[in-house]
């Protein structure tokens, strides 16, 4: 037996069946289908973005047993807001700055934690999870040991403009602020990276022996 | 400061480099998205892979939740729904002849009854809709509603539906539930469920209120869509307002229960389930409950290795190298016994310290997968480990033979140090 129907029978069903229409290309159709509730949407959105947004969050954050749920936060909120995008040419942008959001909220309950242990950050042992999770060099841990010491909006700067590799005004969208404050915030982050990486011997091979 | 610009640019390239390979074996999107692409908006949060609720973010997404969903009350119009080119309302009976029956929803959702079917429409809003399958199967395809509701009585269970597909069927007379999934999630529930049970893509599971039993199997993908595949043709309908006899709801709530031996109570997710829902210290105390030791030495090979790889992710080092170790005598000479040498490796590095075994487990999974997706990553661990151990002669000879094969590779500065050469 199979499912194929007659034509006759289709006359007598006009609104059976369920058509799929193409994928849209653009990202102004997308979010056109996003808020029209198109079923395959959703999965067209996540397919095009999701490796963006992983990256995005695993610069900021470094390794964190938590990525993929922070992956799973940021479409969940770009959902249920697509209708408060208002120019849907700047889908990517708008993206990045859920997940820029996401990763600052992180990094500052991390920070909440380190100030109610009353401990610094650097004596804390690492997690399990996290340690696990990991798969680098030395070298790597100890840039995301550095970075754990700046200013969380210096520390987000940093990490979009050094290591994503963004252009200025791309990390001063994805911030949300003005090029001249992001300027600054990068000026402020470079010296003070520079500052944290002298105890870190493993960063010598990274930055030409400067430490 | 152009200088420390340009020493800062390097030093994030590396960054880079390094971390593009370990977020592709390490952080597989793959989950995600279907918890992303099957759930309803508001509860998208509830099989999170390791929830932990609070905090600016939830709060924010939360009110946005709620003044989206207050929104679109305010402006929604109730669904229309129709069979047979017939209207259908609340109340309605449908009962299927000798061909499907489509049941269209204007938001795009399908429900198709199969011959023999029999169902009620209970209720339909403007989130979703209730429908009561007396007998018979049916294969739903849900569209994804940023509120929707849809819900399926069968006898004593229930499905909660968000955006997803699937078969399900129901037979009053043995009393038994089968339901098929094709995509995304749905919530069973009711007599040997309990509350709620969660279903996933590629899973079936086989209900029996009667013999208080039930079973979840995982089926490949193309399995599945080749089960919804399998039925007979369109269309026969005979939809009758309001009164065709109901056949008799079973007790849902038996004074007989048994479940796997217990009490009764909510079915335990098995720790399959648990860990491909990334709850991984759930999944662990799950496989503990079964035996651990058990387990190794029975399920699939993939089961295996999401099991050593549950043990891993759930913090038990030692569990997770004795499902490897298994999985590698189990099935030598496989994609995944490699893998298995090299996340053993990694945890000798990592978690013991233990540098020169570790060599020996990257120096294993090179041996048998030269080109294997991770040999980059094992040869520069086993450079790695060498230099650790102590061993320069042997970490310079793997360092030269790194350098010759990935220049631009994450290890390279640690090779060229080894062979001064920078």
């Amino acid at each position: 037996m199979t499912r194929e129907s007659s034509a006759a029978d289709l006359l007598r069903l006009p609104n059976s069946g369920v058509a799929r229409l193409p994928q849209p290309e653009s990202d102004e159709a997308l979010v056109r289908a996003l808020c029209a509730g198109r079923a395959d949407a959703a999965a067209t959105f996540f397919d095009r973005y999701a490796v963006h947004v992983r990256r995005v969050l695993a610069r900021v954050l470094g390794p964190d047993p938590d990525l993929l749920d922070l992956v799973q936060d940021v479409f969940v909120t770009a959902l249920e807001s697509i209708h408060k995008l208002d120019e849907p040419r700047a889908l990517r942008a708008w993206l990045t700055q859920i997940a820029v959001f996401s990763a600052r909220t992180r990094i500052r309950r991390r920070s909440r934690w380190r100030f109610l242990r009353f401990v610094p950050s650097e004596e804390l042992p690492d997690l399990p999870l996290a340690a696990i999770d990991y798969d680098g060099s030395e070298a790597l841990r100890a840039v995301y040991r550095v970075l754990a010491r700046l200013d969380a909006d210096d520390r987000i700067a940093f990490a979009l403009r050094f290591i994503e590799g963004m252009e200025l005004a791309d990390v001063a969208s994805s911030c949300q602020v003005s090029l001249a404050t992001i300027k600054r915030r990068l000026s402020r982050a470079q010296l003070s990276f520079r500052e944290a990486a002298r105890p870190e011997p493993a960063l010598a091979e990274w930055l030409g022996g400067a430490p | 400061m152009i200088d420390l610009a340009r020493e800062l640019a390097g030093l994030g390239e590396n960054v880079r480099a390094e971390q593009d390979a370990w977020l592709e074996t390490e952080h597989s999107l793959g989950a995600v998205r279907s918890a992303v692409v099957s759930a309803e908006r508001p509860a998208l949060r509830l099989p999170s892979l390791k929830r932990k609720l609070g905090g600016a973010l939830a709060v924010g997404v939360a009110a946005g939740a709620l003044l989206g969903v207050g929104t679109r009350l305010l402006v929604r119009p109730p669904l229309l729904a129709s069979a047979a080119a017939q209207p259908l309302a609340a109340g309605d009976w449908i009962r299927v002849r000798d061909r499907q029956v489509p049941l269209a929803f204007s938001d795009g959702t399908s429900i198709t009854l199969d011959p023999g079917a029999r169902a009620r429409l209970e209720a339909i809003d403007s989130a979703g809709a209730r429908l009561a399958i007396e007998t018979g199967h049916a294969d739903v395809k849900v569209v994804p509603g940023r509120d929707g509701r849809w819900h399926l009585n069968l006898g004593p269970f229930g499905v909660d539906v968000t955006g997803t597909q699937f078969d399900v069927g129901w037979n009053p007379e043995t009393e038994e539930l089968s339901l098929t999934m094709r995509e995304g999630k749905v919530i069973v529930s009711g007599c040997v469920l309990g509350d709620g049970r969660p279903l996933l893509a590629g899973e079936r599971l086989t209900a029996s209120c009667r013999d208080r039993r039930f079973e979840v199997v995982h089926i490949k993908p193309e399995v599945a869509a080749e089960a919804a595949n399998a039925g007979p043709s369109v269309a026969n309908v005979e939809s009758s307002p309001g009164h065709l006899p109901a056949t008799p709801r079973l007790d849902a709530t038996p004074q007989s229960v048994f479940v796997h031996g217990d009490a009764a109570g909510p079915a335990p997710e098995s720790w399959q389930v648990l860990a491909r829902a990334g709850k991984y210290k759930l999944a662990l105390a799950a496989a503990n409950t079964v035996g651990f030791d058990n387990e190794v030495t029975k399920v699939s090979a993939e089961d295996l290795s999401l099991l050593a790889d549950t043990a891993r992710f759930g913090g038990n080092v030692d569990e997770s190298i004795r499902a490897y170790l298994n999985l590698r005598r189990r099935f030598p000479h496989t994609g995944l016994a490699g893998n298995a040498a090299f996340a053993i490796g990694r945890m000798e590095f990592d978690q013991h310290g233990a540098f020169a075994e570790a060599e020996r487990w990257f120096a294993d999974y090179l041996a048998e997968q030269p080109r294997g997706p991770l040999a980059r990553e094992a040869l520069g661990r086993r450079m790695e480990a060498l230099d650790r151990a102590g061993n320069h002669d042997a970490a310079r000879e793997v360092a030269a033979s790194y350098q010759k094969h990935y220049p631009h590779g994450p290890h390279i500065r640690l090779a060229e140090r080894l062979l001064g050469t920078r």
